[in-house]
């Protein structure tokens, strides 16, 4: 049998196995079910208190308990619930023996407030210096701190119990970082490197210094109440996103070795693409040059032109910046295609959930390929009339979905693009 | 090989011909040692003289684990930029790298700077450097970087 190549003489790249966790619940079933419904995760914050705080709600995950709790800690056993997830249902390799490399898309990682107070009640005075630090920390008393807030940390973590095969990569690419995830997995395979991949995306870091930081960047919603109606892509009333939780992973696998071993095939990543600009290190450039290049650049590795792209699951922030670009540079791509083209922003349902959102929303992408069903954008009240998108508002829509745009347009112009299909073209 | 920088002008110091990576479980001793063979005969090494440059943190036991592997290879004198450098964390790799291409384009690596005795004086330009990065907690990395034929 010859090996099925894309039109560009590559491996085809095909999705054997997903696993999702949002603030929606556990599990691909519950979150389809939910989504569909136009139910949200976002709820009024309870792991910490909001007295003060502007933004006083998130799309928590507060079913899944880590002890001792720190952001990490959560990402991580997220992350390993989805992995877990998504090999049973690719049933490859053997337990703790993935066949591949991990790609892994992770928050930066700083010593939370529960381990700085640990310290500080352990130099035991109010004012202390770096010097006092090290005199506590000297024996390894604290190595786990160490371990635990190191970046690679996670990914270390997900190597040992899953057995991927090589030194594990952690990235952070800002909003981007799920769609990067996927595609280092999507090249690694492409050049023939291995057979399969696993990748994964997780974010737990609603806490604190997170929160203000964001919100001092005037990037949150302060809607707080009712909390399921903070979140509005596209609509006229929008004033920020909404801080969230979750993890998304993916086996992919080489076309090829996937029917080989009889594997069921979810959906096909038929092209990836990035492009970044250095313009600002929140805002985009003002021109979209570098997201209607992002588009293109997917496009091309797809093989694909606009019109044969059928639904597009949008990075759709509800920032008032993001949406407006968001319509403009898609309209510079797909031309009049833009307002017909259904479009939709699972981020209305389950918050942003940053590092994790590229890859939660190519799971909800594939899952639209399985269902034929577009999920919602919720709170579409008052759409903003400037942005002309064909948003499927507030109640799910059956379409025939052939081919998947999931757009993720990061901080700091990072911007990743993924097209996903159901069949191999 | 390296048309695009020879194409615009540019003079490269040396060729990066290989970079391999893994993860011990570092559960027992040698474990590391271990993973550090097991990446150094995939390295394509060539006859000729060869140096290794390591990025030995001096944490333990990382450290006495990859002085063992280094002693099973002393025909290549070793340099550790941890001495001059300190411990850069991530950067640490790449320097390695960048001093191996710097020694191999002036034809001497850089001379010993070390009282243990791990450190030797290299007679004659190398051929090809290894760079060794092995992390004090986790995850071991080589490359060889090779004189442009």
């Amino acid at each position: 049998m010859t090996a099925p190549r894309d039109k560009l003489g590559r491996p085809v790249v095909v999705v054997t196995g997903m696993g999702i966790t949002t603030s929606l619940g556990a599990g691909k079933t519950d979150n389809w079910s939910k989504l569909v419904a136009g139910e949200s995760g976002i709820r009024t914050i309870t792991r910490f208190p909001v007295d003060g705080l502007k933004t006083t709600m998130a799309g928590t995950v507060d079913f899944v308990s880590v002890d001792p709790f720190s952001s990490t800690g959560l990402s991580e056993r997220m992350a390993e619930l989805v992995t877990q997830e998504a090999l049973e249902q690719a049933g490859i390799g053997a337990k703790g023996d993935f066949p591949g490399p991990l790609f892994l898309a992770v928050a930066p990682v700083e010593v939370e407030w529960p381990q700085r107070r640990e310290l500080g009640r352990a130099v035991g005075s109010p004012d202390f210096t770096y010097d006092d630090l090290l005199r506590i920390s000297g024996g390894g008393k604290y190595s786990a701190f160490h371990h635990r807030f190191m970046f690679g940390s996670v990914a270390a973590h997900l190597a040992e119990t899953f057995g991927t095969k090589g030194s594990p990569i952690s990235l952070s690419t800002a909003c981007a970082s799920g769609a990067t995830s996927i595609q280092l997995g999507v090249e690694a395979i492409r050049r023939g490197e291995t057979d399969a991949a696993l990748c994964v995306a997780t974010d737990g870091t609603v806490n604190p210094e997170a929160l203000v930081r964001f919100s001092l960047l005037s990037a949150l919603s302060t809607q707080n109440d009712p909390p399921q109606a903070a979140s509005r892509p596209f609509s006229k009333n929008r004033d920020g996103f909404v801080m969230a939780e979750g993890a998304g992973a993916l086996v992919l696998e080489s076309y090829e070795a996937a029917t080989a071993r009889g594997a069921k095939i979810l959906g096909v990543i038929a092209g990836c693409g990035e492009l970044t600009d250095s313009f600002h290190r929140t805002r985009s450039s003002p021109d979209g040059k570098p997201i209607i290049g992002c588009m293109n650049k997917t496009l091309a590795d797809a093989g694909m032109t606009p019109d044969q792209i059928d639904h597009i699951n949008a990075h759709g922030t509800a920032t008032p910046e993001n949406d407006k670009m968001e319509f403009n540079t898609t309209s510079a791509v797909f031309g009049d295609l833009a307002q017909k083209i259904p479009v939709t922003s699972n981020k209305s349902m389950v918050g942003h959930t940053i590092s994790a959102a590229g890859a939660v929303e190519a799971i909800f992408s594939l899952l639209t390929l399985e269902h034929q069903r577009i999920p919602p954008t919720i709170n579409y009240e008052t759409p903003d009339p400037t942005i002309l998108f064909n948003v499927v508002g507030n109640k799910a829509r059956d379409a025939r979905v052939t081919a998947v745009m999931s757009n993720s347009f990061g901080f700091g112009g990072q911007n990743a693009s993924l097209i996903l299909t159901r069949e191999p073209a | 090989m390296g048309q695009a920088a020879e194409a615009r002008g540019a003079k490269p110091y040396a060729k990066l011909s290989s970079v391999v990576t893994d993860l011990a479980r570092r559960k027992q001793g040698g474990d590391m040692e271990a993973t550090l063979e097991k990446l150094w005969d995939k390295l394509p090494k060539r006859a000729g003289k060869g140096a290794i440059i390591s990025g030995a943190s001096g944490a333990e036991p990382a450290t006495s684990e990859e002085r063992g592997f280094l002693k099973k290879h002393a025909d290549f004198p070793v340099r550790a930029t941890g001495t001059m450098f300190g411990h850069t964390m991530e950067t640490q790799f790449p320097l390695g790298i960048a001093l191996a291409a710097l020694s191999i384009s002036r034809g001497a690596l850089f001379p010993p700077n070390d009282s243990t005795g791990t450190e030797i004086e290299m007679q004659g330009a190398p051929t090809q450097i290894v760079v060794v990065g092995a992390g004090h907690w986790r995850g071991e990395g080589m490359a060889l970087v090779e004189a442009i034929d």
